[in-house]
């Protein structure tokens, strides 16, 4: 068989994937049963039958050794394989019919003897370090010597989380498919960091999620890349997508601890930036610069890490990661455009290529939705991190504690512990470190164990993990009793609860109860009434509380009244399913109504109380209600009656109230065939009604309202128009009779002075033009421009038609200029100018 | 055209019908030219801010009828800026501290302060050539502050009230106007005038309603021409509004508006929360229950959402219950449960007071007032 050449720096990511799943779940399991490889050796047999068998192979580890796999040759190392699973293969190769590589799945085998290899106590491998400090460029394999007589001496005095921190891939707890992303997501940048070829990525679901990207194959985008020009969105180095990667997920997940790992085993120096970091803006700049540009002392580059980025404070240095990411893809871009590949691979290659982000980065948080991030999540591939589940959890609980010399603990105190920590491996690490020194010997120990493990349940361990229960929980867990635990037991458990919330959430607990009561099997009215009294003792807490700022602590004695609902109302079954489902409670529909009117409300009585006049209370808005809309009489007698239309629209009309046409729709955001259009008073005096049919009755009152209020402004406006006519007419006739000679009486305003004047002016004028004398001409055409008009304020809002109508009267004479003086305008400047000086 | 209660508002001491003693009181005060600060009391509707502004007129003339509404802008200490209204005249300035909530204080320690720094001057005195030993001595040199709702304003307000009243008196006359006094710190009321202004009888109301009546021709025409039956609508009215007189002329309109043609028998329009409420009371009696109580959950709510002010609710419920105890028949010791459920009112009512979740006490006192019927029903003794 011809030596097959294989690049494992590709496969071991991709092709050893199927095997780890499995080795994950059962990770101190060592000594595999056949039966787990049988599966797995299936799965790729099936899958890797499919690829053509290729001549021969180098493993290119993840360290970077380099390994040369000759087929049929056992090596030394490989004496131990299990002969049963040698002969499993041949068994399957058989029935599939097809051509084995051998070789491929032997090497499967040897990932783990290449671990066991470097450390010799494999089954203790979790204190000694995967030797990783090979550099790349070298396919020199050089063993690590293990560490363990190291972390032995210095066992006393670590804490177990930092000891038993995963150090290989194969550490790794949770979601398989998770890490393997983030294993292939870093992988990617192999051809910009390392100058080696990106591994192809096997994993499929990766592939699509490339493609999606329009981010074609790595491989076929290197061979893209050597032809010269190729698809559009092609990054030129072959990067993935998104150039950040951010990890979120609840905290002792192991987001930290995978991003290390994989760094570390990909080759790359990892520089952390955490949350104990400065991370104003220009510090964080230079960090991030190095970082991402120099090369580390040891010679291998960089990966930075950006832990704990959600907090509030990290503004400057999110600002930054954008601002680098926008850089490197204006700089891509224009690669792109340009194709100056070779100027810009070299590192060297001046300003633009230095733009370009040539170094991977994680980004670690807790919420990825929180505030801070909003900038930089669209930018970056996101990973969420679950909880590791619970059997993961125990093994590797197990295997710690038994390697402390716990012996075996009890599985009661394993699921209680990892219950109780809800997924958190840190926490419960530690919790063993403390607790399990006490040693578990004899059985009673262990039940008291077992007890205090069992007392942090559901609420200290939350204390612990310094996350609070939610408020709605703690309400619930005040009416139902739990069959196991006794009242005392859980009363304490709920005082210690209520300590730890802050007062706006007791408030929530206390409106939640208040809610609950009433639908308790257990109630009765003389239980609710001493209710009552405690229920008012914590509204005067919370008023207290809210008072006094900066007492919050008076707030904790809130917590008497959940006690006390506590006392009364706890029970097995505790809601009685005949009024569970009745009134009474407040559900969030009829809360959302609630909170609407009150706004609605409060906007209407401001409205009201800027009418100077008359100062109406809330109680007197439905009777204002009906005077303004009434719908005592029938709808004809009442558009008979015109005094009573007249008088309705009059009175809103004085109170500021205008009405509004709304086109509604249906529920689903259809329309509906009738009732298209809503007619409401603004403001919607219907808030203070109680009966429905009236409110019903409401809207065709007023619309008739509305349309004789829009006939009465247009006829009021068509009065006012006669007026400004009448006026207009007036005016051109006082100037005809002023032009006449006639003036009677002196001028009252300076309108009129003006008026006066310019008669006199053209008057001049026209003798002047009689004369054809050009000097006074020119002269009086420059002043008969300049007229002006004092506009009296007339009030009204005839004000501003009038001022129009004015306009279109005079505006037949084309060389005059309009200054309009308004009274009340506060920056209107009177300047003294005497008309006589302008009219010389 | 406006609404009766604002078009019939009385504008001058001399036009008010009733309570002749305190409008000629009034007068002399006005008369005098100067007048201490004035605590004005009483139930709503009864004419206190009638009263009030009918003695400005008298003091300052028609100007104090130029009103106008300005928007303010403070600055609480923390930075949020907080916005109300101000009504004003050329002589006075109104306002009201529930506009402002938590931060009365410290509207009315800048407003005051404002207006009692500066002196005002008397341009009309001026324009008239009137000497300057007549300015100086000019009786109307301070500026009045209305505070509408004064009982509303926090402790803290009023203490802020205290200094300012004595320190700004040459500048400032306060009038406070309030419902009742019970929150009105002792200070204050030590350093004003109190003058109570009670509600008026049912006959003055028809009075009053009958002028206004007589005013509107075109109302008039729909109302029975006989005078007796016109009195004994007016006295239905009266009733039922309960002789707040403001909401007396609005029930007068809204029968108007709402009826084709007022008899004696046509119905009063009453607010329907009150409605609500006697409907409210009768289920208390009758249905002594948790499930009863549930549905009277949902109805507070809705109350409350409607803003009926929870001590009116209160207040309703009570009298009702009151009434409503006396028909009653299930009922064995009459005196003692009413005045169990007049206490229970009491208590809550303290409760509503100092307290802020106003659902929590609504209940309770339905509860307790059920509990006490209860207990005489099935012949407990508590």
């Amino acid at each position: 068989m011809p030596e097959l050449k294989l690049d494992f720096s590709k496969s071991l990511l991709g092709q050893t994937q199927v095997e780890v799943r499995d080795e994950q779940t059962s990770a101190s399991k060592l000594d595999n049963s056949s039966s787990d490889l049988n599966t797995v050796l299936k799965k790729d047999i099936e899958y890797y039958g499919s690829i053509d068998a290729v001549s021969s192979k180098v493993i290119v580890l993840s360290n970077g050794k380099k390994v040369k796999l000759k087929p049929r040759k056992k090596e030394g190392s490989q004496k131990n394989a299990r002969k049963s699973t040698s002969s499993l293969d041949a068994d399957i190769a058989r029935e599939m019919g097809v051509l084995v590589n051998m070789e491929r799945l032997r090497r499967k085998l040897k990932i783990r003897q290449i671990v066991e290899a470097q450390e010799p106590d494999f089954s203790n491998r979790f204190v000694t370090k995967f030797g990783n400090d090979v550099s790349n460029s070298e396919g020199e394999p050089k063993r690590k010597k293990p560490r363990t007589v190291t972390f032995r001496s210095r066992m006393g005095n670590t804490m177990w989380t930092e000891k038993y921190r995963p150090q290989t891939f194969f550490d790794l707890l949770g979601n398989e498919r998770t890490n393997r992303r983030i294993l292939s997501w870093l992988n990617q940048w192999n051809e910009v960091v390392f100058k080696r070829p990106t591994p192809d990525m096997m994993i499929p679901e990766f592939m699509a999620l490339n493609e999606q990207h329009g981010e074609p194959r790595s491989g076929q985008g290197r061979s893209n890349l050597q032809n010269g020009d190729g698809e559009e969105n092609r990054d030129p180095f072959n990067r993935p997508y998104h150039k950040i990667m951010l990890i979120y997920g609840p905290p002792g997940t192991g987001k930290t601890s995978i991003a290390h790992v994989i760094a570390n085993q990909l080759g790359y120096e990892v520089s952390e930036i955490n949350a104990s970091d400065e991370r104003a803006g220009a510090e964080v700049r230079a960090r991030v610069r190095n970082g991402l540009q120099n090369r580390s002392l040891s010679g291998k580059p960089t990966c930075l890490i950006a832990d704990e980025i959600d907090g509030a404070s990290e503004q400057g240095f999110i600002r930054y990661l954008t601002s680098v990411l926008y850089r490197d893809e204006h700089a891509t871009a224009q690669l792109r455009k340009g194709g100056t590949l070779d100027g810009a691979k070299n590192n060297k290659g001046g300003g633009k290529a230095r733009q370009i982000l040539r170094r991977p980065m994680i980004a670690i948080c807790n919420d990825a939705y929180a505030s801070s991030l909003e900038k930089l999540r669209p930018l970056c591939e996101m990973v969420a991190f679950k909880k590791s589940n619970t059997r993961q959890i125990k093994t590797r609980l197990r295997d710690i504690c038994s390697k402390e010399g716990l012996g075996t603990v009890d599985e009661k105190v394993l699921d209680a512990v990892v219950e109780c920590s809800s997924g958190d491996l840190r926490s419960c690490i530690n919790f063993f470190q403390f607790h399990g020194s006490s040693c578990l010997t004899t059985s009673s120990e262990q039940s008291t164990f077992e007890n205090e493990a069992k007392g942090r349940d559901g609420i200290t361990d939350d204390a612990m993990k310094d996350t609070q229960i939610a408020w709605y929980l703690l309400a619930s867990e005040i009416f139902n009793r739990k069959g196991r635990t006794s009242k005392p037991a859980q009363r304490k458990k709920i005082q210690s609860f209520v300590l730890s919330l802050p007062h706006n959430q007791l408030q929530r607990v206390v409106s939640a109860c208040f809610n609950a009561i009433l639908e308790c099997s257990s109630t009765g009215l003389k239980k609710l009434e001493e209710t009552s009294r405690w229920l008012y003792f914590g509204d005067v807490v919370s008023r207290k509380c809210r008072a006094f700022t900066g007492r919050a602590e008076i707030g904790t004695y809130e917590g008497a009244v959940i006690n006390e609902v506590f006392e009364k109302f706890n029970d097995v079954d505790v809601f009685s399913s005949a009024r569970a489902n009745d009134g009474g409670r407040l559900h969030f529909g009829t809360r959302d109504t609630f909170g609407d009117m009150k706004i609605q409300t409060r906007e209407t009585m401001q409205r009201i109380s800027k009418n100077p006049q008359l100062r109406l209370s809330v109680d007197e808005l439905s009777i204002l209600s009906s005077i303004v809309i009434p719908t005592g009489v029938s709808l004809q007698e009442f558009s008979s009656s015109a005094d009573k239309v007249d008088h309705a629209v009059s009175v809103a009309r004085k109170l500021g109230f205008h009405y509004e046409t709304k086109s509604t729709r249906g529920k689903d955001g259809e329309f509906s065939n009738f009732h298209d259009k809503t007619h409401i008073m603004v403001p919607n005096l219907a808030v203070f009604l109680m009966s429905q049919s009236t409110v019903s009755k409401q809207e065709a009152v007023i619309q008739r309202l509305q349309r004789h209020y829009l006939r009465r402004r247009e006829a009021q406006k068509a009065l006012e128009e006669r007026e400004r006519k009448r006026e207009a007419a007036e005016v051109a006739r006082g100037i005809v009779s002023e032009k006449n000679g006639a003036v009677g009486g002196k001028a009252l305003s300076s309108a009129e002075f003006f008026k006066k004047k310019y008669s006199e002016m053209s008057t001049k004028l026209s003798h002047g033009q009689e004369k054809g004398d050009a000097g006074t001409k020119k002269v009086a055409r420059g002043l008969g421009m300049l007229a002006v008009i004092r506009k009296k304020s007339s009030g009204g809002n005839g004000n501003a038609d009038g001022e129009r109508k004015e306009k279109g009267v005079m505006s037949a004479n084309a060389n005059r200029i309009w200054i309009k003086y308004h009274e009340g305008f506060s920056n209107a400047v009177r300047k003294e100018i005497t008309w006589s000086h302008l009219f010389g | 055209m406006s609404l009766w209660a604002d078009k019939y508002r009385p504008k001058t001491l001399g036009q008010l019908t009733y309570h002749p003693d305190i409008s000629k009181k009034l007068k002399l005060l006005a008369k005098s030219g100067d007048f201490p600060h004035i605590l004005m009391y009483g139930p709503s509707g009864a004419g206190k801010k009638t009263r009030c502004m009918s003695l400005l007129h008298e003091l300052y003339g028609s100007g104090v009828d130029r009103l106008k509404v300005d928007v303010k802008t403070f600055q609480t200490p923390s930075g949020r800026k907080l916005e109300f209204n101000v009504i004003s005249s050329p002589f006075h300035m109104e306002i009201t501290p529930s506009d402002m909530g938590n931060n009365d204080r410290i509207v009315i320690q800048e407003l005051l302060k404002d207006i009692g720094q500066t002196e005002s001057i008397d341009f009309a005195g001026l324009l008239k050539g009137e000497d300057t030993k007549v300015l100086s001595n000019n009786k109307k040199r301070f500026k009045v502050v209305i505070i509408n709702e004064a009982e509303q304003l926090s402790r803290d307000a009023q203490a802020a009230l205290r200094r300012t009243m004595e320190k700004f008196s040459a500048n400032i006359r306060l009038v406070l106007i309030c419902t009742s006094t019970s929150n009105i710190i002792d200070p204050i009321k030590s350093r004003t005038l109190a003058i109570r202004v009670g509600l008026p009888s049912i006959d003055e109301c028809g009075q009053v309603l009958e002028t206004i009546l007589s005013h509107e021709s075109m109302a008039r025409k729909e109302f029975p021409s006989d005078q007796s039956e016109r009195y004994e609508i007016y006295r239905h009215i009266a009733d039922a509004c309960n002789q707040n007189l403001r909401m007396g002329i609005m029930m007068l309109e809204a029968l108007y508006m709402n009826n084709d043609k007022v008899t004696p028998t046509t119905a009063v329009i009453r607010p329907d929360w009150q409605l609500v409420i006697e409907e409210l009371a009768r289920g208390i009696l009758k249905d002594r229950s948790v499930s009863k109580l549930q549905q009277t959950r949902s109805v507070l709510y809705e109350l409350l959402a409607h803003a009926i002010p929870a001590s009116l609710i209160l207040k309703g419920l009570t009298l009702e219950l009151w009434r409503d105890i006396d028909a009653f028949a299930g009922i064995k010791n009459r005196d003692q449960t009413k005045a169990e459920v007049v206490e229970a009112a009491s208590v809550f009512d303290e409760r509503l007071s100092l307290g802020s979740k106003d659902i929590f006490h609504l209940e309770g006192f339905v509860t307790r007032v059920m509990v006490v019927v209860e207990g005489d029903v099935s012949g407990e003794t508590r």
